[in-house]
């Protein structure tokens, strides 16, 4: 599989994960709100062998809500953390930074190929 | 032992200093509370930490890290110190003495532990931004 290309659905992932964040965040204070998640590793594994783009809406990922919540339950029922989402939130950034990185490297590896070696 | 995991470990922290200051306020609102639901003054409620894994890797790297640990909160319990009695006969809760039985909340003690938990909080939160300035220095590696 081209490494561009599994960079780029890589990428597709972690932005809908960004905005599945982003709405646990905006529900903190939400009665009954559960926290979802999905599982990178997996999504990532399901997309790596098909062709064609990752869709951003949604539909096709498999997200999962945390019923129960951890440590000390609260009254609402809501299970958002704040602290999990910002690290959350934070481990996101940065491994989409790490990607962006990785692909403006193989570009740049590739530009250097057209240009026969000139910079 | 990744990056992501020295990330959930200070998180742990987070919410455990939180919790902590969440059983603060509520003893430092009821410092002069004499009337509850189970009858008597209230009781100082204190966090009880215990270390806990919080890896997700449950496989080969999962177990080299076993040794690292996270926190959380095992239970709040209360207080049993005993309670403070203050001669205050017109108290619509003194005893047949005039002694009002007020709640075991000390609070100076109360403060302290409030600036321990927010240095506390801010420690575990320091260990987090290093943690992501490490992450980005290696990351330019690659630029």
């Amino acid at each position: 599989m081209e490494l561009v290309d599994l960079i780029g659905k890589a990428l597709s992932v972690r932005a809908f994960y960004h905005k599945l964040v982003s709405a646990n965040i905006a529900n903190s204070q939400t009665p009954g709100y559960k926290s979802k998640n999905i599982d990178f590793r997996a999504e990532l594994d399901r997309r790596a062998g098909s062709a064609g783009r990752v869709s951003q809406d949604g539909k096709d990922y498999k997200v999962t809500e945390n019923e129960s919540g951890e440590g000390l339950v609260r009254l609402d029922g809501n299970t958002v953390e704040l602290e999990t989402e910002t690290v959350r939130l934070t481990e996101n950034q940065l491994m989409y930074q790490a990607l962006v990185q990785l692909a403006s490297k193989r570009f740049s590896m590739m530009k250097y190929l057209i240009g026969e070696g000139k910079r | 032992m990744g990056v992501f995991d020295i990330f959930k470990i200070s998180a742990s922290g987070m919410k455990a200093q939180r919790t902590r200051m969440d059983t603060i306020a509520s003893n430092l609102a009821n410092v002069q509370t004499t009337k509850t639901d189970e009858g008597g003054p209230y009781r100082k409620k204190e966090v009880v930490f215990k270390t806990v894994d919080v890896s997700d890797d449950k496989g080969f790297r999962g177990a080299l890290s076993k040794q690292v640990d996270g926190v959380h909160v095992d239970g709040v319990r209360e207080s049993d110190k005993p309670f403070q009695q203050v001669y205050n006969p017109g108290h619509p809760d003194a005893d047949e003495k005039g002694y009002v039985t007020y709640p075991n909340v000390n609070m100076m003690e109360e403060m302290t532990d409030m600036t321990a938990a927010a240095r506390a909080y801010e420690a575990n939160v320091n260990v987090l931004s290093t943690t992501k300035d490490m992450f980005i220095k290696t990351l330019e590696l690659i630029k």
